[in-house]
């Protein structure tokens, strides 16, 4: 008896230590490849706007105690949409539905946004099927309700289902992306200078913060420009 | 004897499950928080790293900007927009400083000129030398 459980401790053992040899040589080979800070500096901010995916949040400069299960459980498998298309939509959406219709909504709005920002751009936008168009659909209206303000995303959903869409919510639609657009100019107008001036009277690392917060500012500039150029919201200010 | 098995099965369980849990609860072993910086006023990355070290592939950063709004990215996405990297990232470069590397770069090494339109809102960073 005693031998059986010896045996079964050691082939535990010769397991786990065979496994991390086998990984160490495959990881350090990724390593090599992998950037710097400056990289993912440079990398965030020239990366294309339309996939910083900003959330709005409802607990304004507040943050709750913690943070939605949902974003540490689903929002990489959201992430992976582009690779992976709806594999794990249908059990996702489920429970965001369930989470949506509870007390705890609001507490997972952050986590909602994100995961359906992330489903609608690297996955319902890009196709044209009417389980396509039914998705973006679904998620537009879910994002309008939780008071979404990713820019570009609602413009692009919003000009793929506009033509399908009762009148009473498209007009519901539009206004909610043109008090986005005039929020996101505000807050551009009133940052940019002040990081500007920060990065020049700045060095070393504060520098170099600066021009990663400028480089996120750059990005939602971007996506003002973009919603003009789609939707003519100029003249709606 | 079986129970004795069965015993050791449930010990090696617990073992592996506890070092993989991580202080958030949802299985990520390091947390690494940034005071904030120009508009972001928090940054926190959740990360999970096959070596001693800060590098990893498995990880969520979460920056909160001035307005109270939330960005996040994840390894996915980096990977996605910089398919190079395989999702790999240092946490301990002098942004996180996760762990204690000393200076890998600063910003003095990448002069960049910014230019800033009023009327339209239009921000744009050049960077031609990074």
């Amino acid at each position: 008896m005693k031998k059986i459980s010896l045996l079964s401790c050691l082939l535990f053992l010769i397991f786990f230590s065979c496994s991390s040899v086998d990984d160490i040589p495959a990881q350090e080979e990724k390593i090599k490849i992998e950037g710097t800070g400056h990289d993912l500096l440079m990398g965030m901010g020239d990366r294309s706007f339309k996939k910083d995916f900003i959330a709005y949040n409802p607990y304004g400069k507040e943050m709750p105690e913690g943070r939605s299960y949902l974003i540490f459980n689903h929002l990489k498998k959201a992430s992976g949409a582009y690779k992976e298309k709806d594999k794990h939509y249908p059990e996702i959406k489920q429970e965001i539905n369930a989470l949506n219709t509870s007390e705890e909504r609001k507490f997972h709005s952050v986590a909602i946004q994100s995961i359906a920002l992330r489903y609608l751009r690297y996955y319902f936008l890009k196709e044209d099927s009417p389980v396509a168009i039914q998705e973006t659909i679904y998620l537009l209206d879910l994002l309008v309700e939780h008071q979404a303000i990713d820019l570009d995303v609602l413009v692009d959903a919003f000009l793929k289902v506009e033509e399908v869409i009762s009148e009473e919510d498209r007009s519901r639609y539009y206004d909610h992306i043109v008090v986005v657009y005039n929020q996101s100019k505000a807050s551009v107008n009133e940052n940019a200078l002040k990081l500007k001036e920060l990065y020049e009277n700045s060095e070393g690392q504060l520098k170099m913060e600066a021009l990663l917060s400028g480089k996120l500012l750059e990005q939602k500039s971007r996506s003002i420009a973009y919603a003009e150029e789609k939707m003519n919201l100029q003249s709606r200010q | 004897m079986k129970r004795k098995i069965i015993l050791i099965l449930l010990f090696f369980t617990v073992i592996l499950h506890a070092q993989f849990t991580g202080p958030d609860g949802n299985n990520y072993s390091n947390t690494c928080n940034h005071n904030g910086f120009g508009t972001i006023v928090s940054a926190q990355v959740w990360f999970n790293t096959p070596t001693t070290d800060c590098h990893s592939n498995d990880w969520i950063i979460e920056f909160i900007d001035v307005d109270g709004n939330i960005l996040i990215m994840t390894d996915e996405d980096w990977a996605e927009s910089s398919p190079d990297s395989d999702g790999y990232y240092d946490f301990g470069n002098d942004l996180w400083n996760c762990c204690s590397y000393g200076s890998i770069n600063n910003g003095d090494t990448c002069p960049c000129t910014w230019e800033y339109d009023p009327e339209t809102s239009f921000l744009l960073i050049i960077c031609p030398d990074c």
